[in-house]
């Protein structure tokens, strides 16, 4: 048996994520109308399969906002994990960079990002304690993965066309 | 935490100082040295690098010790004769150009360059070159080094010589025996400007 767990839009491709019979996760790739699985997306550190869910028991939620420098960042994919490293919600974030993220039990999480190109998580596996009775909003942060640089053209003041050279500039990261 | 000195960088030839391969954050730069005959600039400048694109700051040194260049254009053998629509190239002693195209000789025939960076003791030598004549002469080719010190001003007259050079022959005769000329006389020529 298989539950359909999720759907999503990666790279202009439809994909799902299903939870099958043994408890394991699998993505994949909708084709003709009907959903063939392709490859299994979680990472290999990680345990594929999941204890039985009791669905009569709470459902706890956790709303991630998902954000780069400048702005939400949406269609980031999102795994929670609890402290054995179980996968045991995942989701993609939508345009204004939110994702709800359900779990069963009260308890350690960590959350986790696949690599949304050309942004990168900073916080890679945060921990948190998440009570099923208490839903939590969490800031998730994402950088550029691309290194920046920065060009100074130094100028006499009279005549600018004038550049000079031989001017030595320092540079220090502020934290 | 404390700041992190990343490092240095020196500008080139065109002023270009390059910091390259910073991850994103906040940043502060400051010039530590100025080039030679400029004052550095202490303003500490902050900047957040957020993506790869390049972030590209300008900024300027004023000179220390300046001088003035003033070119005066006129028609060559005719001091008093001043051409005005005449534009200059000026230039370093490298032939790097600070104007590369000025603006036209006023009415006077002239134009100024103002604070040019000298030094005292190591007067600076400036490479001045015509780059459009006035309408109706012909261009001076003429490459002149003009020399500035501290404080003054330079000089430089630049002459041109008319593309067409016309003449004005005058014959003077007695009144009543037209064949004979009169020798002896002098007459004056006069420019009358519009």
């Amino acid at each position: 048996m298989q539950i359909l767990a999720a759907v999503f839009v990666e790279k202009n491709k439809r994909f799902a994520l299903i939870l099958n019979s043994a408890g394991r996760y699998s993505r994949t790739r909708r084709q003709k109308s009907t959903y063939t699985e392709t490859e299994v997306v979680l990472p290999k550190s990680r345990k594929r399969t999941v204890p039985y869910m009791n669905h009569c028991r709470n459902i706890g939620s956790l709303n991630l906002y998902c954000y780069t420098e400048q702005l939400p960042l949406c269609r980031a994919c999102i795994f929670l994990t609890d402290s054995a490293g179980t996968c045991v919600g995942s989701g993609i974030t939508n345009s204004w960079g939110m994702v709800c993220l359900p779990f069963y039990h009260d308890g350690f999480y960590r959350i986790w990002a696949a690599d949304s190109s050309p942004f990168q998580p900073v916080a890679q596996g945060l921990g948190i304690c998440l009570n099923t009775l208490c839903p939590k909003c969490l800031a998730f942060p994402f950088r550029t993965a691309g290194e920046g640089s920065l060009l100074i053209t130094l100028r006499d003041k009279n005549y600018p066309e004038y550049t000079l050279p031989k001017g030595v500039f320092t540079l220090w990261r502020i934290y | 935490m404390a700041d992190i000195l990343i490092g240095s960088a020196l500008t080139n030839e065109n002023g270009l100082a390059a910091f390259t391969g910073l991850p994103p954050g906040t940043y502060k730069y400051v010039q530590a040295s100025a080039p030679t005959g400029y004052t550095l600039d202490p303003t500490e400048y902050t900047i957040t690098i957020s993506t790869a694109t390049p972030v590209e700051e300008d900024h300027t040194n004023s000179p220390t010790e300046t001088g003035t260049i003033t070119v005066t254009k006129h028609v060559a053998g005719f001091p008093n004769f001043v051409l005005p629509g005449a534009t200059f190239k000026l230039a370093d002693s490298n032939d790097k150009p600070l104007v590369s195209v000025s603006s036209p000789t006023d009415s006077n025939g002239a134009i100024s360059f103002p604070n040019v960076m000298t030094i005292t003791g190591t007067p600076q030598t400036y490479h001045l070159t015509e780059v459009a004549a006035p309408a109706g002469y012909e261009p001076n080719t003429t490459e002149f080094n003009v020399e500035v010190d501290v404080g003054q001003t330079a000089e430089q007259n630049v002459p041109n010589t008319p593309s067409v050079q016309g003449a004005l022959d005058i014959t003077l005769t007695d009144a009543n025996y037209t064949e004979y000329g009169l020798q002896g006389s002098n007459y004056n020529l006069f420019l009358v400007t519009p």
